[in-house]
């Protein structure tokens, strides 16, 4: 009885505490926007946003990436808005007790996550119309990512 | 003595002037509401308008089409939502971008809100075209509590104009300016959803010839709690209270006293827990999901409380048998009882 009672303890410890391992993606990212924002004295780039969506998940999706010198001068070198490149995606678990993700290289561009970043910008959305008696009267657009975007896009995964 | 020698006589007639200043400057104030009400009265005292579709003072078949109005809207901030009032605070830009000059005096107002005070709105733009505030508002929405602690809110902001009718000014809800801001929080929810409407609004005659319809935006932003925080600050909670009352059962007839104490204070905790999670909601006409779960905790300490007191109603000789029957039917029956608290 006892050693029942321990295993289904312990049992129940891992269950809540276990987490899935994070995970690597690959996906193609379309370049919505290019932008310098901080240049040094000489007048290179120092910092620089890169807007991206998803092009092959539904739904609408942007989010703006701050990258240092090195991912601003290597962007600027071998993309431009329009492009859509294959990027990758690390997915893992957040303390603050959900699974986020973070876009870690846009083509050949590596991009370091500054850990102080506050200016990074994510919006996942899927958008429909309020019609009613044949007539759109507005929108809708949910904020959790439905199961549908998870199953083509499972970065989008927060919970 | 003289003090004003060289204006004595004109000085009397100040008090005079100083008392239809305020008069004045009404008057400068709201030129095309009292422009507006130049209109042919009726009969009965009431002015109307006498040619196209609507009769209401407000209307003005004068404009032409009405503006194609496109609202966007951001929100920036929810802070201060109290369940308890059903009011919560929102910071938010408002936009007006029409394709013809939109009429004068264009003044939003809110339908389930106030702005507590003038410097709480600021006009950003004032173009014919083009209109921006800036509000911090105080809003009220009546929580839905079927499912507290797992229970999902709806927070509404109506914003209509009150005195512009659909025949000069017409909403349209646009996808691409209506956001959250990029750093948008509401501490304790998580956004699962953000509405928009566009109405077309009509009152119950307020006055004669009250026909108009009248413009209204409605922006609601669905939140639900976070799950986990509700299981372990509400759920977990309430099986701890029921397992140490559940301890004493494991104690036979000549440790009653002892039994009994593992038990009784479990009932002072759970109405305690009960009435602090109660604290912060309103009161309803309905059961939330905390006070079934409750109300299951409450049952299952009856039934512990009775596989007590049997010792005390039946013989002596039957204490083996009390004891055994407790052992095995009180603690499934708890059980039972805790998860139909939780599902029903």
């Amino acid at each position: 009885m006892r050693k029942k009672s321990i295993t289904i303890l312990i049992f129940l410890f891992f269950l809540i505490t276990c987490k899935k391992q994070e995970k690597v993606f690959e996906a193609n990212l379309g370049l919505n926007l290019i932008k310098v924002i901080k240049k040094d004295a000489e007048k290179k780039p120092l910092v620089l946003d890169v807007e991206v969506t998803y092009p092959d998940c539904p739904g609408h999706q942007i989010e703006i990436l701050r990258g240092n010198r090195d991912f601003a001068n290597c962007i600027l070198e071998n993309y431009k808005v329009g492009d859509t490149v294959t990027g990758s995606i690390r997915w893992k678990w957040d303390t603050l007790g959900f699974y986020r993700w973070q876009i870690e290289r846009i083509g050949k561009c590596e991009r370091w996550v500054d850990p102080q970043d506050e200016f990074s910008y994510e919006m996942v959305e899927e958008c429909e119309d309020y019609i009613v008696y044949g007539s759109k009267v507005g929108f809708v657009c949910k904020r959790i990512p439905t199961a549908n975007l998870i199953a083509k896009c499972p970065w989008f995964r927060r919970e | 003595m003289n003090f004003f020698p060289k204006y004595q006589y004109w000085i009397w007639f100040l008090p005079i002037l100083l008392f239809f200043v305020p008069f004045r400057s009404k008057a400068l104030d709201t030129p095309e509401s009292a422009q507006k009400l130049k209109k042919p009265i009726s009969k009965s005292g009431m002015p109307f308008t006498p040619k196209g579709d609507y009769r209401s003072p407000f209307a003005n078949p004068d404009f032409g089409d009405p503006a194609r109005v496109k609202v966007g809207f951001l929100l920036k901030s929810i802070t201060g939502y109290n369940m308890k009032e059903g009011k919560f605070e929102a910071d938010f830009f408002l936009s007006y971008t029409s394709d013809k000059p939109m009429p004068d005096g264009i003044k939003p107002h809110f339908t389930n809100g106030i702005l507590e005070d003038d410097d709480l709105m600021s006009q950003i733009a004032d173009e014919p075209t083009f209109k921006l505030w800036k509000y911090h508002a105080t809003f009220f929405a009546v929580p839905d509590l079927r499912n507290f602690p797992f229970d999902s809110q709806e927070l509404e902001i109506g914003i209509e104009e009150d005195d512009v009718g659909i025949d000069q000014i017409q909403f349209i809800a646009s996808e691409e300016y209506v956001n959250l801001d990029a750093d948008f929080i509401m501490p304790g929810w998580e956004v699962r959803y953000q509405e928009v409407r566009v109405l077309n609004h009509y009152y119950p005659d307020r006055f004669e010839n009250d026909d108009l319809y009248y413009p209204r935006f409605v922006f609601r932003l669905g939140v639900s709690r976070y799950g986990t925080h509700a299981l372990f600050t509400v759920y977990v909670p309430a099986l701890i209270i029921m397992l140490i009352a559940l301890s004493g059962i494991w104690l036979r007839a000549n440790e009653v006293d002892t039994r009994i104490n593992s038990s009784a204070p479990m009932l002072a905790a759970a109405v305690f827990f009960h009435y602090s999670l109660t604290q912060e909601l309103p009161p309803t006409a309905y059961m939330t999901r905390a006070d079934k779960l409750m109300l299951g905790v409450y049952f299952g300490l009856l039934v512990n409380m009775f596989a007590t007191w049997a010792f005390f109603f039946f013989d002596k000789k039957h204490e083996d048998r009390i004891y055994h029957l407790g052992r095995y039917i009180v603690p499934p029956l708890n059980l039972l009882l805790y998860v139909l608290g939780c599902v029903l």
